[in-house]
């Protein structure tokens, strides 16, 4: 099938290395190496803009082979099709897809710094995709293949497993964030812009004393929050690292840049096009994270799909809660277009919860009885709902903006995705698993 | 004559939104928002303008506006 370079390659040697391995070699592979982060050995980079020719000059360095999707009839390239080539370019995308021998020569790994010069705007790792079903079954052949090696070895795999974390004791932190893994974080979000869409805060909390908050209605009420479910959902994502007295600590971003848009009034209620209105002005401010615990049981609207294309077109991520309309009940709007990352709820015990809504899941994170900040003179409280499972995408997403500049909009959603915790259920009702901290 | 209502409209980003809604605006559209960022009109306008909306270039969807409720306040149960 190699139709350009039928010749085997030389140096580096055998087709493994090459970008045109097949998916079942690059699926050996990884179980070879007892690999569960669902990474393929190959790396996809994207180049700067207006530094294609640069990126490609980059690429055919060192005797690398370089193919270009524009050398195929209407740049239909397939990859079996590449022959032994090293690396693939795709011009219309701005991206290639580098092999795992080329991207070992050059240097590039997930966690490559890039210098200000570079031609390579990214550098993440190529992850395997799977329809619904075959994920399931084969994360789960996965997770037992890297149990047995680690019970071999004696020793900790690289990735979770049950035992190790039953060992996690955190104290003074909410179930929720354990889960998440955000109390051994070290970090906070600095620096990092959170858009919160709901219905404001509780601006004399005392728990956001001190706090830089940015604020803006879309409701013609005051963003001061009679309701509580936007203090909840500020609270979880952005919340305080250690609140006053026995208080357990519920906030996962407690040094990021709080952007309060109230876009439901005080009685819970708005409309799209004060929504839109409030994503318009998150995405002008460039927040890297904007969280919605909103919704409506509708199908996929025209104008949340494009909102969440501009959105991460500019870099900054939707995250939007599924709704709790039950198993039987499909992911309302706006977590059901496309471009939007969807949040379902789990249980503490990481059960999907009964009212968590189904379909188009991208995440899931706790949703059922969240202790967070709710207006005074309560102070705190506990709610439930996919609600509140979407601030711990939100705050945990905020912490891994916060680890590199890199890692903004498209590239933030498959962080996210790539490093959740793996469960026992349908992608179509967790997604990718449990969210987790940096 | 039908009643006034809102209206949704997605714009492509093809085409400079000022110049979307203005010829929206000359079509019979009240001009509420325009949201650049994200490539939404908002306004207000009797039902039987859309198709009129619908043929101007760059307009993609034309959708009334619906409600989102997230239920009274101090529910222990949400969205």
């Amino acid at each position: 099938m190699a139709a350009k370079s039928p010749k085997p390659s030389s140096g580096d040697g055998d087709g493994q290395a090459g970008v045109g391995t097949g998916v079942e070699e690059l699926l050996l592979a990884a179980q070879e190496r007892g690999d569960d982060t669902l990474e393929t050995g190959r790396y996809i980079v994207t180049f700067r803009e207006g530094a294609l020719d640069a990126g490609i000059a980059a690429l055919g360095t060192q005797e690398l082979r370089v193919a270009d999707a524009r050398d195929f009839e209407d740049q239909a390239l397939s990859l079996d099709a590449v022959g032994d080539a090293h690396a693939v370019v795709f011009p219309e995308v701005g991206a290639a897809l580098v092999g795992a021998a080329a991207a070992d020569t050059l240097g590039l790994t997930g966690a490559t710094e890039l210098a200000a010069d570079s031609p390579f705007e990214t550098v993440e790792p190529e992850y395997f995709v799977f329809a619904d079903i075959v994920a399931e079954d084969y994360l789960r052949g996965f997770a037992s293949a890297a149990q047995t090696i680690s019970t071999d070895l004696n020793r900790a795999p690289a990735g979770d497993l049950v035992e190790e974390e039953a060992q996690i004791q955190v104290l003074g932190a909410t179930w929720g964030l354990i889960a998440c893994k955000v109390p051994p974080s070290r970090f906070s979000g600095a620096g990092i812009k959170v858009a919160v869409l709901d219905t404001g805060l509780d601006l004399g909390h005392p728990d956001f004393a001190g706090r830089q908050i940015t604020s803006q209605t879309f409701v013609g009420q005051p963003v001061q929050d009679l309701h509580s479910h936007g203090t909840h959902t500020i609270g979880t994502a952005c919340g305080p690292k250690t609140p006053p007295g026995t208080t357990p600590r519920y906030g996962i971003g407690y040094q990021t840049h709080i952007f309060l848009g109230k876009v439901l009034t005080n009685a819970g209620s708005g409309a799209t096009g004060g929504v839109l209105a409030g994503m318009n002005w998150a995405i002008a401010n460039r927040c890297p994270v904007i969280s919605m615990s909103l919704g409506a049981s509708t199908p996929p609207q025209a104008a949340y799909t494009a909102a969440g294309a501009q959105a991460l077109s500019k870099g900054c991520l939707i995250v939007a809660a599924a709704g709790n309309s039950g198993p039987t009940g499909a992911t309302g709007a706006p977590a059901n277009s496309p471009t939007i990352m969807a949040v379902a709820s789990l249980d503490q015990d990481l059960k999907p919860s009964a009212f968590s809504s189904r379909g188009k899941i991208e995440i899931a994170a706790p949703g059922r009885d969240v202790f967070s900040s709710v207006p005074r003179p309560t102070r705190y409280g506990t709610k439930s709902g996919t609600s509140m499972a979407t601030p711990h995408v939100a705050g945990c997403a905020a912490l891994w903006a916060q680890t590199s500049p890199h890692l903004r909009g498209m590239a933030l959603w498959n962080k996210l995705q790539a490093t959740a915790k793996h469960l026992p259920f349908p992608p179509t009702v967790v997604g990718a698993g449990l969210v987790q901290a940096p | 004559m039908a009643s006034n209502q809102r209206w949704i409209i997605t714009v492509s980003t093809a085409r400079p939104i000022s110049e979307i809604a203005a010829d929206l605006t000359a079509a019979g559209l009240q001009l509420d928002d325009t949201l650049d960022q994200v490539g939404v009109i908002v306004g207000t306008a009797p039902a039987d303008r859309t198709d009129r909306f619908r043929a101007i270039p760059g307009v993609v969807d034309v959708s009334p506006e619906t409600q989102v409720d997230i239920g009274p306040p101090d529910s222990p149960h949400t969205w």
